[in-house]
């Protein structure tokens, strides 16, 4: 069996032109779905994102990204505070005044005021990339409903590019008999909401266990919405290690 | 002249002592003092914030992580902090304790987590440096927290400390037969020396504590909160009251037995819940150099694969379970360790989340690689090895030559 050490270490490649996220394109907005599981938080990942999207860099590939294009960041989370986030890219060693954070973690009661006129300030430098981590909370933490709360996130989607990162374990997958079942509710807004993206990116731990020299795996592939610019869909095997450095070889 | 003997090492003028100077931080910045610790980062919200760095600033139950220097504490069991990679649960974090069967070893889990904090709130009685908080429970149960362990050597050395206070005439002559020796041999120097040595950094940080026994003191209202779990908007409005009347004090929030029909009587929708566990990570995060929490809740009741158990892990930063072993397991344990007791044990632990790297990417899932025991003096977790059975039988065939 191969271990993590006899791979060569690869690059995070998103599209066809070895792309990480996408350049502003003024026709098409792009809805990206990132999943994982209870014990692959993809903290690093959303780093890697946001630090693509600040400078064109990513700390996790080794190769020098040549075609580089920024935008602006907006970030909210409904599951961690700021500190955490903040914590991150203090490493990435860069100006993060293109970093907007909003505190849904806080408050969250009026969500989508609070992100549309974030959106709506940075929109004026450049189209936005914006991040919403567990937005699924909002059905148990508010009134909303799947439908509404989707309505909302394709109304913010029309403004700007969308990365929503959501939780796919197996014990909130499952559907019941019970329309207002908490498993019933997730899977329903998971499955609509697959329908309305054009790339996900799932994070998992291995199949076969725990395993000392790979975290987990980080699978890309397309969404059902078609994308303008073509998705490379592929298996990477992920390692993280404490000091926070990650390598990615390919399955 | 000198009285220092020949070969003696020269050493420096000692400015430790014991139970005076706080905790001393490896790698902490020249010039800042012991104990102090200086978030990193640029906080929203600051004002609950920099009030609550009171509460670190020379608390003896505080150490760094050893992982990340994030100022921790002791959740009461040391191989428990051992467990959480960081040597404490780091402050402004949480644990959830998952437990499967109708034992109740969680519980006592909670109650070596607040009788920590107790006990070091009574450190210096003129400084309070920790307040409990227990949600759904009463002062009653709060009297049941187990007492700080003591070995024979620590009775016996009580009891001989307590006749030397007694004024005699014989402890008199004694006391200046001491003071000759000792100035002549240079006996209470040597003493204090070796004492600094093995004294270790942080003294205080965690105690041993006896199960069987209670503190002596029951804990009050100005040590312990309690408070009732009959509305849990409520509740959580009353925890972060309590959080902002302790502006100096490191405040441990214990909920036992969560969701337990016992003692949640009224039935409760999953929104309802979540909301309320969301609400306590807010409270964790808006005080993240004050708070630390503590949950417990039954498996049984709630499985993992119930959607509202996925939800709660979600939210919180370490999440273990405590499976005991199935009979015939346990069985098979006292056949094999019959003649050495210790080392049966009660069940397998499971890691699910650890504080801090689970939330950074780490996958720290462990599952059947740790077992526990709950004993008198101490919870030991230890790596689980399958106890083999000796299959040989104790024939009397006897060699004759």
């Amino acid at each position: 069996m191969t271990s993590s050490s006899d791979l060569q270490q690869q690059d995070l490649v998103v599209f066809e032109d070895r792309s990480i996220l996408p350049k502003s394109d003024p026709d098409h907005n792009y809805c990206t779905l990132v999943l994982y599981k209870a014990s692959t938080r993809p903290t690093w990942l959303n780093v890697a994102l946001v630090e693509n999207s600040l400078f064109g860099t990513c700390y996790v590939n080794k190769t020098p990204i040549s075609d580089r294009s920024t935008a602006p960041v907006v970030f909210a989370s409904l599951s961690v505070d700021e500190t955490t986030y903040r914590k991150q890219l203090a490493r990435l060693k860069g100006d993060l005044a293109g970093f907007k954070y909003v505190d849904l973690f806080n408050s969250y009661q009026d969500w989508y005021t609070k992100i549309s006129l974030e959106v709506d300030r940075q929109s004026k430098l450049d189209k936005p990339n914006v991040f919403i981590e567990n937005p699924e909370f909002l059905l148990f933490l508010t009134d909303i409903t799947v439908d509404k709360l989707l309505a909302q996130l394709r109304k913010l989607n029309t403004k700007c590019n969308l990365y929503l990162i959501s939780s796919s374990d197996e014990s909130l997958m499952e559907y019941s008999d019970s329309p207002d079942d908490l498993a019933t509710v997730h899977a329903t807004f998971l499955t609509k909401l697959a329908h309305r993206t054009s790339l996900i990116l799932s994070l998992r731990p291995l199949r076969t266990g725990r395993a000392e020299d790979v975290t987990g795996e980080l699978t890309i592939g397309r969404g059902l919405i078609g994308s303008p610019k073509k998705i490379v869909e592929r298996e990477y095997l992920y390692l993280i290690n404490k000091e926070g450095t990650v390598k990615l070889f390919y399955r | 002249m000198s009285f220092r003997k020949r070969g003696e090492i020269v050493s420096g003028p000692t400015s430790r002592s014991v139970g005076v100077s706080g905790p001393v931080i490896p790698r902490a910045a020249p010039g800042r003092g012991a104990g102090q610790y200086v978030s990193r980062t640029a906080l929203p919200g600051g004002m609950p914030k920099k009030n609550s760095e009171n509460a670190l600033a020379n608390h003896v139950g505080v150490k760094p992580s050893i992982l990340t220097s994030q100022p921790c504490i002791s959740t009461g069991s040391s191989d428990i902090d051992t467990l959480l990679g960081h040597q404490g649960l780091p402050i402004g974090s949480s644990i959830l304790i998952e437990e499967t069967g109708t034992t109740d070893f969680a519980s006592t889990l909670s109650k070596l987590f607040l009788a920590q904090g107790i006990v070091h709130n009574r450190i210096k009685s003129s400084q309070p440096n920790t307040h409990d908080v227990v949600v759904g429970l009463d002062q009653n149960w709060a009297k049941s927290l187990p007492g700080v362990y003591k070995g024979s050597k620590e009775r016996k050395k009580e009891k001989v400390q307590q006749n030397e206070s007694k004024v005699s005439v014989s402890n008199i002559v004694n006391q200046n037969n001491d003071l000759k020796i000792a100035w002549r041999y240079g006996l209470n120097q040597r003493k204090s020396e070796s004492d600094d040595d093995t004294i270790d950094q942080y003294p205080h940080y965690n105690n041993q504590f006896d199960i069987t026994s209670v503190l002596t003191v029951a804990p009050g209202p100005h040590e312990l909160t309690c408070i009732p779990n009959d509305n849990l908007t409520r509740a959580l409005k009353r925890i972060e009251e309590t959080v902002i009347k302790q502006p100096s004090k490191i405040v441990r929030v214990a909920v036992p037995l969560f969701l337990n029909p016992l003692v949640y009587q009224n039935e409760r929708s999953a929104p309802e819940i979540l909301r309320f566990v969301h609400g306590l990570k807010q409270i964790l995060k808006k005080y993240p150099n004050q708070v630390a929490l503590l949950m417990t809740i039954n498996l049984d009741l709630y499985p993992r694969n119930n959607p509202l158990i996925g939800y709660m892990e979600l939210l919180f930063d370490s999440v273990i379970e405590l499976r005991p072993f199935d009979p015939q397991l346990h069985d098979l344990m006292e056949r094999v360790y019959r003649n050495q007791p210790a080392k049966i044990k009660h069940g397998h632990l499971n890691v699910y989340k650890l504080p801090v790297l689970s939330e950074s990417g780490l996958m720290c899932v462990q599952e059947m690689e740790y077992s526990f025991k709950n004993g008198r003096r101490r919870f030991e977790i230890e790596k689980w090895s399958i106890p083999v059975e000796d299959e040989e039988k104790n024939d009397d065939k006897k060699l004759e030559f």
